[in-house]
């Protein structure tokens, strides 16, 4: 799972493409750093984004160092320097994942549900840490997270089962925005966690209705049209609050990311000719 | 609104019954006849008219709620924008829930505003949309309810990009077989 919160690339300048991947391999490698080389497979899109934002709203600078990196040692590429954003977006990301494996465990297959369990313990450890330096925002993530699998138990209401996803991102955006900005931040997040959960189920539901797994667009038996209707309106929403945070630094890339990338994967979403491949 | 509670010693938006009892309770508290020095006496004679100025307020307020008439009723909705904006939602749900007047397009607007930040926006949709409906004019509730209707559509509100930007023109895909007929026949047409 790598996160649908992304650009697309084929309209995006070769200057801003540099810099997103800069940002990308910037937290990857902030990761490798502060939580050890396994934290390294949990990276996702979602958390550059994270990243990018933190840093425009800080007003963070971007600096980059023209290095190699594990996974393609002799091609050297420029990586940004670790900077507020990546070491914020690092911590909160090892903090999901742990979340996330014992999201899988209840949900997964017996292999993957051994992996999980494998990788347990380590991000346990992990998030045990970070949970000291953001107390606030970890308790926030468990009691969400506890209540999302309720959610799911008992509800088939579309606003109830994304309210625990838009929660945690919107405690993850208020912690990332300076004081004079942390309303619309969070107001902004929320919307980002509604949009990151209605996608998911968007795109999986061809997969979760053959697996019989729990999806809220199966549940309530919407047609394509409405779900992505549903999808749309959240998009717009979290559009509405983003122009309220003035982005600038990054303007270009979060411009393509909300109101082209996102927009295309509801469009396109279920479609046999998927976005992914020409999205680089 | 928010003034006369205090007086009251209560939160905004306490119940009937508990500013029955806490009038009660002030009133025993500040009997004048209790005192028998005339500074005491006039102080809390004082005292009285302010809880009682309170208590009539906040009691008209509470009663046009039910009977839904004139400035009382705006006063109300004016209360209910108040804690919408002071992040009060559950009380402003609440509040809008008991004094419940469904043919009123400022009803279903702040209904859906307060579901909206508590975070039900696709039930708020529905509340927007009948207040649009009910009164056009208003511009506020039409361009609430056209931003979130042009976003169900997909035409995203305020985008830089185009349509076309955004999702490509229609695709028109030639076979080779096409291609060829197509250069015979402009070829013909130019000799």
């Amino acid at each position: 799972m790598l996160g649908n919160v992304k650009p697309y690339l084929p309209q995006l300048s070769e200057e801003d493409r540099a810099r997103y991947n800069g940002f990308y391999c910037g937290l990857c490698k902030t990761l490798g750093r502060d939580h050890g080389l396994f934290s390294r497979f949990m990276l996702n899109y979602d958390m550059a984004f994270v990243a990018m934002l933190y840093d425009e709203l800080h007003g963070e600078s971007y600096n980059v160092k023209r290095t190699g990196c594990f996974a393609n040692p002799f091609k050297k590429k420029d990586i940004l320097i670790p900077t507020g954003g990546t070491a914020f977006a690092a911590d909160v990301l090892v903090m999901l994942a742990y979340f996330k494996l014992k999201d899988n465990i209840a949900d997964e297959n017996i292999l993957k549900k051994a992996g999980c369990v494998a990788l347990c313990p380590y991000f346990y450890l992990k998030y045990r840490h970070r949970a000291k330096k953001h107390p606030q925002l970890a308790e926030i993530l468990a009691k969400e997270s506890r209540a999302q699998l309720l959610a799911e138990k008992s509800g088939s209401d579309i606003d109830r089962l994304a309210l625990p996803t838009a929660n945690m991102v919107k405690a993850i955006m208020h912690r990332a925005a300076p004081k004079e900005k942390k309303m619309d931040a969070g107001q902004f997040g929320f919307m980002l966690g509604r949009v990151i959960y209605l996608i998911d189920a968007l795109c999986d539901r061809k997969d979760d209705e053959k697996e019989n797994k729990f999806n809220i667009f199966n549940i309530k038996k919407l047609t394509d049209e409405e779900a992505k209707a549903e999808c749309f309106m959240a998009l717009g929403e979290m559009a509405h609050w983003y122009r309220k945070l003035n982005i600038t630094e990054y303007k270009a890339i979060t411009d393509n990311i909300i109101y082209l990338s996102l927009a295309r994967k509801i469009k396109f979403a279920g479609e046999e000719t998927g976005d992914e491949t020409d999205n680089g | 609104m928010d003034n006369n509670y205090r007086i009251m010693g209560l939160a905004p938006g306490a119940s009937e019954q508990e500013v029955k009892e806490a009038y009660r309770k002030l009133a025993q508290q500040y009997n004048p006849d209790k005192f028998t020095d005339s500074a005491q006496k006039k102080w809390a004679v004082e005292q009285m008219n302010r809880i009682n100025r309170a208590y009539d307020a906040i009691m008209n307020y509470k009663r046009a709620g039910t009977t839904g008439q004139g400035d009382d009723r705006s006063e109300f909705y004016v209360y209910i924008r108040r804690l919408i904006q002071q992040g009060q939602c559950d009380t402003a749900m609440q509040q809008l829930d008991t004094y419940r007047n469904e043919d009123e397009a400022e009803w279903q607007f702040l209904m859906g505003s307060t579901l909206y930040y508590r975070g039900y926006i696709s039930q708020s949709y529905s509340y927007f949309e009948k207040a649009a409906q009910m009164e056009p004019s208003n511009r506020e509730y039409t361009a609430t309810y056209n931003r979130m209707n042009q976003n169900r559509n997909g035409n995203i509100y305020k985008s830089p990009y185009s349509q076309e930007q955004t999702f490509g023109g229609q695709m028109v895909c030639c076979d080779p077989c096409t291609v060829c007929q197509c250069l015979i026949c402009m070829d013909c047409c130019c000799h």
